[in-house]
């Protein structure tokens, strides 16, 4: 401390003349034309820090459009996806009865904007600016652009409340890739960013770096499509089952753009279920 | 003492007078004519007396900068590169010093230099001045070119008016 101060004095002049530089430079860039050009067009003509700096700000500006924009292409992509029709081909082999398509639309995503958003609660819940008035239902799976976010609970006409995979409630069917094995996804209240993946038997082979996809028996999200990666894999003595740690793909603390999923079958399927349950 | 306050004081309003005034209406014309700027408040700063303190010379040179800056509308151009100019000074002054030492309360005119000393020294001052201000003007790096031509001309016609108040004036301090 004693040194640097000792420094400060001996070479006061030169922190001076780097003080009023500074100023004028920024007079320079600030109060003439020309120079505030160069300043802020041809940044990279010009090898100075300075001017990355300042460039680095304004491509920031862009950034929120940019995102909208992208977000709505990948809702047309998602759309137009292979998994997101129901296959009818069967059908109309048999009774064509709504003229000669082979495929349905069944899934129909719907881009949206995270706009609250918790991750540290044990029920957490997060609040998109898409309703009704955009096709958003009740049940309709949320998914990033990484993996799973969670399932709509509340729908009002424009905000959606929809409750994360960090909650205490939350149950996911998934499956494992490569052995197509399938479990219940659940989080057990600690850590943000892993999941537990429950109902694997311990015959069937898990190693760590696994992938789990959706297995899409529950009609709310597509299947097969990507939520997170074997983290660790232990046994416990007498239980018929793995207990498995799954690694989120998605960081749900950071998502920013989410994709609304809407099973337009799933009603058809749950009623079917509920009959064969009655039974 | 106090008359070389006062020398100083009526050399800042004279050299920026005649900067602002006069020599910033003089325009040649277009193209190379264009390059020719006459440079005479630096002197200024050049001629301060020896026992001056770094820190004031950096200030000085600031505030001689942004006075003409002002008459120029060309905010700041002009302050840092009087800046730059009383920052070099002591350094230049050193290099350059004569065996026997400077004088303090004296100033490095051709007075008390000699003629050939005087002008190495404005000269070297000069270019400094120059280069640091054409870099501010034309403020990017491809153009190193044009920052060095506009400094040799600038240079050039500049150093007249010195060896014309050298040997007009020839003020002792």
């Amino acid at each position: 401390m004693r040194n640097l101060i000792l420094l400060l004095v001996r070479y006061h002049p030169f922190f001076l003349f780097l003080l009023v530089q500074g100023i004028c430079i920024s007079l320079i860039v600030n109060f003439n034309k020309d120079q505030q050009l160069i300043f802020d067009a041809t940044s990279n003509a010009i090898s100075g820090w300075m001017y990355d700096f300042k460039d680095s700000f304004m491509q920031y500006r862009h950034y929120p459009k940019r995102a909208e924009a992208l977000a709505e292409d990948n809702e047309k992509l998602f759309n137009r996806l292979e998994e997101s029709y129901f296959n009818n081909i069967i059908l109309k082999d048999s009774s064509d009865t709504d003229g000669n398509r082979d495929y349905f639309q069944q899934y129909f995503y719907t881009a949206a904007k995270v706009v609250n958003n918790s991750v540290s609660l044990p029920d957490n819940y997060i609040t998109l600016n898409r309703g009704t008035n955009h096709g958003v239902a009740e049940h309709s799976g949320v998914i990033g652009t990484n993996g799973l976010v969670g399932i709509v609970v509340n729908v009002t006409g424009n905000y959606s409340r929809v409750m994360s995979l960090l909650h205490a409630q939350s149950k996911v069917s998934v499956r494992l890739k490569k052995t197509r094995y399938f479990g219940s996804l659940v989080w057990p209240v600690k850590d943000p960013r892993f999941m537990s993946l429950e109902a694997i038997p311990v015959h069937v082979k898990v190693t760590p770096g696994d992938t789990i996809v959706t297995s899409g028996y529950s009609g709310i999200f597509p299947e097969g499509y990507d939520v997170g990666i074997v983290e660790k894999v232990e046994e416990e003595s007498g239980s018929a089952f793995h207990k498995i740690t799954v690694r989120l793909t998605e960081d749900l603390g950071k998502v920013g753009y989410v994709y609304v999923v809407n099973n337009i079958y799933r009603r058809d399927q749950k009623e079917s279920e509920e009959l064969e349950g009655n039974e | 003492m106090s008359s070389i306050l006062l020398t100083n004081i009526l050399r800042f309003v004279g050299l920026v007078l005649l900067q602002v005034l006069i020599l910033n209406g003089i325009l040649l014309g277009d193209g190379w004519l264009g390059y020719i700027n006459f440079f005479i408040y630096p002197l200024f700063l050049f001629l301060l007396p020896h026992d001056t303190p770094h820190w004031a010379l950096i200030l000085l040179g600031l505030l001689v900068g942004l006075t003409v800056d002002v008459f120029y509308s060309s905010y700041g151009i002009h302050a840092a590169a009087g800046t730059f100019t009383g920052f070099m000074r002591p350094i230049v002054l050193k290099w350059q010093e004569p065996k026997g030492g400077y004088t303090p309360g004296q100033s490095p005119t051709r007075y008390r230099l000699g003629m050939t000393p005087y002008l190495r020294y404005t000269s070297i001052m000069m270019i400094l001045h120059l280069s640091w201000f054409f870099s501010m003007k034309i403020f990017i790096v491809t153009e190193i070119r044009q920052i060095i031509l506009r400094t040799i001309v600038a240079f050039l016609v500049s150093m007249i008016l010195i060896i014309l108040h050298a040997v007009a004036i020839n003020p002792k301090n």
